[in-house]
């Protein structure tokens, strides 16, 4: 996950708006650009070196009911 | 009727002697809840009609001898999120599409009815369980009976300030990240968020697949260890029910402390700056006369408990996007502002985001256990401040705020809150207990405990007191 400094934010908030299909007011749109970088530096927080070895928690069973 | 039980246990009690019949109390609560509904608004839908007919068939029942347990006749109410037979299911929204609502009940909803509950109709939330209350919805915006000009705190905020005013005896919530919790902190009341798969999930909107839970909320411990008891069970028609016994819930509530140990996880859950500091002294106090009730106290520590907040909120972002997709793609305008926004920002996680994130649940999850090793219980307080007023909402700090009810969904670690005392201004302070999995009941003797040497719960909201003195 880049440092949002390295990447043009409004244009990739809208790239994801556009590729998701969701539209989205002119006001919403500034506040998901100001919010954006903090989700990056919120989701960078996940990657700890701790985790090297975990799995994660949804693997699933042979047992398990589909 | 001025006198009326106050909790589960009294009513069943006063139903059981013939001291008041179930439609008599019916009758008594439903008229609260009509009076209550400009001001308190805590019911979308009132099925007074459906209510007084379960109400007749508990007395039928009671007059042949036939009790079915301590729900039996008592009037309670459902979140707005289970279906229901007799009253339309809407999450709070006009998304819900009202065909989903046109089934059975809910397995939650159905095991009360056959308890012999009375259910009084539905209660309302914030939007799909998520978000904070749009006027422009049109919905009735439920408010904290001790302060009108507050939150009860959500999402189960039509529960907690139902039961907090008097106008059920208990009540089912829904929580995926504290939505239990959060309004029986802020409303004074207890309610717990079971293990994970506790409670079948069958016949509920889901908001979060893996971390969502039904539960009990009530004016007190024992009443929701009463409600879980009926609730609890496999179910095979939800594929995240467990298939564990269940215990008799009340077994372990001898108001005794002496033994329990009680693990403190002082870093971060007493530590964060936001915590208010009310709040803290409220439940560094309830520590206190626990461990002079008898409890050893053991500090102990979940070193990730900060990036636990994180790992939750992706976790539930990126499910609950998951499911609303399409509608967020082809009406959005039919969501409520704060619910659509919340919901959207799943958009912009990616799949090594939700991956990253059940990797930290797996060290989480470890180092709950850990903590848990040597200890009975865990103590923290449930909220970082008290219920805020509606003109103080800020949808932006939502994402950095501290959480401390998220950990235990995303484990899925069984958390109870119990009032501990009220600040300055009034407000009610909770104070929340962890078990291991399945050890419901060790959680509900250290709150019961703790109940039976307090008298917080006992307290009433003014609003409350004034309606019962017109009766």
């Amino acid at each position: 996950m880049n440092d949002a400094g390295d990447i043009d934010v409004a244009a990739t908030v809208d790239r994801i708006l556009a590729v998701a299909g969701l539209s989205v007011t002119a006001e919403r749109r500034e506040r998901l650009v100001r919010a954006y970088p903090q989700m990056l530096s919120m989701v960078r927080q996940l990657r700890i070196p701790e985790l090297r070895d975990l799995e994660p928690s949804v693997i699933y069973s042979v047992e398990e009911r589909s | 009727m001025a006198d009326l039980p106050r909790t589960i246990t009294e009513a069943a009690q006063w139903l059981q002697s013939f001291r008041i019949t179930s439609v008599e109390l019916t009758q008594a609560l439903l008229e609260r809840s009509h009076a209550a509904q400009d001001t308190v608004a805590a019911f979308i839908t009132i099925n007074d009609e459906a209510a007084l007919e379960a109400a007749r068939r508990a007395d039928a029942d009671f007059k042949q001898g036939i009790v079915r347990g301590p729900l039996q006749g008592v009037p309670v109410a459902v979140k707005d999120i289970l279906a229901t037979v007799d009253a339309p299911t809407t999450a709070n929204s006009r998304v819900l599409d009202p065909k989903w609502g046109d089934r059975a009940d809910a397995t939650a909803v159905r095991k009360l009815r056959e308890a012999g509950a009375v259910i009084t109709g539905k209660l309302g939330l914030h939007e799909f369980a998520i978000g904070w209350p749009d006027p422009e919805t049109g919905f009735p915006i439920p408010k904290n009976p001790w302060d009108l000009s507050r939150t009860p705190g959500g999402s189960s905020s039509g529960t907690g300030a139902a039961v907090a005013a008097g106008l059920i005896y208990g009540g089912l919530g829904t929580d995926t990240g504290g939505s239990i919790r959060g309004p029986s902190a802020y409303c004074g009341i207890s309610g717990i968020k079971a293990t994970f798969g506790r409670v079948s999930k069958e016949g509920c909107v889901p908001l979060g697949y893996s971390l969502d839970n039904v539960g009990p909320m009530a004016r007190t411990v024992r009443d929701c260890a009463l409600m879980l008891q009926v609730l609890a069970g496999h179910d095979p028609a939800d594929p995240s029910s467990a298939d564990v016994p269940v215990p008799d819930m009340t077994a372990e509530l001898t108001g005794s402390l002496a033994g329990v140990r009680v693990g403190v996880p002082h870093e971060y859950f007493f530590t964060v700056p936001e915590l208010d500091t009310e709040v803290k002294s409220a439940v560094l106090a309830a520590i206190e006369q626990m461990r002079l009730a008898g409890a050893t106290v053991i500090e102990v520590a979940i070193p990730h408990a900060a990036e636990a907040r994180i790992a939750q909120w992706v976790i539930m972002i990126a499910e609950a996007y998951a499911y609303h997709e399409r509608d967020l793609q082809q009406r959005p305008e039919l969501y409520g502002q704060y619910t659509r926004d919340t919901i959207q920002t799943g958009a912009f996680f990616t799949a090594a985001d939700y991956i990253q994130a059940q990797r930290l649940r797996s060290l989480v999850k470890s180092e709950c256990r850990e903590a848990l090793a040597n200890v009975d219980v865990l103590v923290t307080p449930t909220m970082v401040g008290l219920a805020p007023r509606f003109d103080e909402f800020d949808p932006n700090a939502m994402l950095n705020r501290p959480s401390f009810t998220g950990i235990w969904n995303l484990t899925g670690f069984p958390a109870l809150s119990v009032n501990c005392g009220f600040s300055s201004s009034g407000l009610p302070i909770g104070m929340q207990i962890i078990g291991r999995p399945f050890a419901e009941p060790t959680v509900f003797r250290v709150g019961d405990a703790y109940q039976q040497m307090t008298d917080w719960h006992t307290r009433v909201p003014e609003l409350a007191k004034e309606a019962a003195s017109h009766e």
